[in-house]
């Protein structure tokens, strides 16, 4: 698998989808960076736990994209071919995929972390948590980040077409955003109405104290948490705004995801016919 | 004699399509082995399956000796290079790097041998052109050179003239001799392009419905293949008198023409036609072709 690896980070270095992802990510970074500045000067506080997370959402496209169209480009140019012809095993050509999508993810979020590193200190009131808070974050992050590769690289071992597997890869990680922020929006809602209300007689009253029929409760609400902490886009949601509650168990369902799509995805692949 | 790959009741199915129906064929060692049938007839489908892109449903084949199920067949493996339907390239890099690429992916050492491989499918000048700039036939003796990368003994060709220009066909046709000939490279060749593969190959296989109809060396063939002189006369009725007379095989096509299935002596011939006042306007030896041979072995009637 060495020289499947050695002959992918070679490609790698002079893809432009690599470098833009960086170039983006290096962007998204000295936004964010400004937006606390501004933020700073208008009193709002921010930590550096507040910026090493503002990243999840784009982190979350990141798979989508650089699967589509850098893996998707062996199918689509056939080179994939030429690995199986000369002799290579198929697990060695689907964990080789894994680990350059992996790496290249990892590379382009560190690339966002260039400009916080630089700018953030300058810009945030300290860590804000704990630093043990912060590391087991980042390392969800990570997690994360690596479940959607595992989950991307799967798709784009199996679909031979690079342009459905763009639009499926997109399509996917757009929809597995709109029914986490679905779940999510479900979850934040407030167990009581919050200030006054107007009733059927017209009476303007106090609402503090009526239940909010929305607010999930019991079964139900754990069923929506353990969805949020499940779905990797639920994750990004979650590191992004701020709405973590079971870190440990959303890391650990992140290295599940990985594992049990890698797994199935190199069984279906052992057994894909290649044209 | 030897053989780079032997196939046993090989067969393969797409849902309820039998692409592949125990297919038997043999692929000798230093020859160039013309494997003929038409569109859909399963020429492609053995090729993905030898080149391990596919599993076979049922029987099985033999690479350097290696049964297809051994686990060290991937060792066989490495000693074939293949181009399969269209060429394996990536097309946003140049051609030194394309084969520099494969390079990696077999593990060889050094990038040696690159530029003399650039230079034997006649690159050598494309400089940093990228290779989605190039042409068909450019692009397929690039997929030729990829192929070619960790000097390959056994190159598989799908279709490698499909699409070329004239110039592109004499172009892979000289390479892919070249190779047989300065390289003892054998080369299975699939075509339905027929009179180009009878210009190369030394062996065929014809093959039809997913089934080996036929295999047999070029000499077989050629033997096979009636040779006939096709005559045109101003009088073909006297030309038949003194074909009779020769004892000569032969069948009238029209008031003018004829074809003789033997060779004769043409001063002797002129002189018996002139005896009979009749002119020879013109002859032309013919073979029966090889498009012919194999309509009449596999039938016209369907496809």
């Amino acid at each position: 698998m060495g020289k499947l690896l050695r002959a992918g980070f070679a490609r790698l270095w002079k893809a432009p989808v690599f470098w833009l992802g960086v170039v983006f990510m290096v962007f998204w970074g000295g936004v964010v960076c400004h937006s606390a500045w501004e933020g700073g000067q208008e009193g709002v506080v921010y930590f550096m736990y507040d910026l090493c997370r503002y990243h999840c959402i784009a982190t979350a496209f990141l798979p989508a994209v650089f699967c589509g169209l850098f893996l998707g480009t062996e199918y689509d140019h056939g080179v994939i071919r030429n690995k199986l012809t000369a002799g290579c095993s198929r697990p060695a050509v689907y964990l080789s995929s894994l680990m350059l999508s992996l790496a290249a993810c990892f590379l382009m979020v560190a690339a966002y972390f260039l400009p916080v590193a630089v700018f953030g200190p300058s810009v945030t009131e300290g860590l804000g948590v704990a630093p043990r808070t912060l590391a087991l974050t980042l390392g969800g992050e990570l997690l994360m980040a690596a479940a959607l590769c595992s989950l991307c690289t799967l798709g784009a071992m199996l679909i031979s077409r690079k342009a459905l597997l763009a639009v499926v890869l997109l399509l996917a990680t757009l929809g597995g955003l709109a029914v986490s922020a679905t779940v999510e929006g479900r979850l934040e809602e407030q167990e009581f109405f919050q200030g006054m209300m107007m009733d059927a007689s017209g009476q303007i009253r106090d609402a503090s104290d009526m239940p909010n029929p929305d607010y999930l409760r019991g079964r139900e609400r754990e069923l929506y948490q353990l969805a949020a902490d499940l779905l990797p886009t639920g994750q990004a949601l979650a590191y992004n705004f701020n709405m973590i509650v079971h870190p440990v168990r959303m890391c650990l369902f992140s290295l599940l995801i990985s594992l049990l799509s890698t797994a199935g995805g190199m069984i279906a692949f052992r057994r894909k016919d290649i044209k | 004699m030897d053989y780079v790959l032997q196939t046993t009741g090989l067969s393969k199915r797409y849902g309820h399509f039998k692409a592949l129906d125990g297919l038997t064929m043999n692929v000798p060692k230093g020859g160039i082995y013309g494997f003929v049938g038409r569109n859909g007839a399963g020429k492609t489908t053995l090729i993905r399956l030898i080149c391990g892109l596919q599993a076979p449903t049922s029987g099985g084949y033999t690479l350097y000796g290696r049964k297809h199920t051994d686990r060290d067949v991937s060792r066989s493996r490495r000693r074939m290079g293949a181009v399969v339907e269209t060429p394996s390239i990536y097309l946003d890099m140049t051609a030194r790097d394309n084969i520099k690429q494969q390079y990696r992916v077999l593990g060889l050492p050094s990038f040696e041998g690159v530029d003399e491989l650039l230079e034997l499918v006649g690159l050598g000048d494309t400089g940093k052109k990228k290779a989605r700039h190039f042409s068909l036939g450019m692009k397929q003796r690039l997929g030729i050179a990829v192929a070619l990368s960790g000097d390959p003994d056994f190159l598989v060709l799908d279709e490698p003239v499909n699409g070329l220009d004239p110039e592109g066909i004499i172009e892979i046709r000289e390479l892919i001799l070249k190779l047989n000939r300065e390289r003892q490279i054998t080369v299975l060749i699939s075509s339905h392009i027929l009179d180009e593969l009878s210009r190369l190959a030394t062996h065929y296989g014809f093959i039809d419905r997913g089934r080996m109809v036929k295999e047999l060396s070029a000499e077989e063939l050629e033997a096979a293949c009636r040779k006939c002189v096709r005559l045109t006369v101003t009088d073909v009725r006297a030309l038949a008198r003194v074909l009779d007379a020769m004892g000569a095989e032969y069948k009238i096509l029209d008031d003018e023409t004829a074809d003789v299935y033997r060779k004769m002596p043409v001063s002797r011939l002129t002189a018996a036609l002139s005896a009979e006042g009749c002119e020879l306007l013109d002859i032309r030896e013919r073979d029966e072709s090889l498009e012919s041979y194999f309509v009449s072995l596999v039938g016209g009637g369907h496809g």
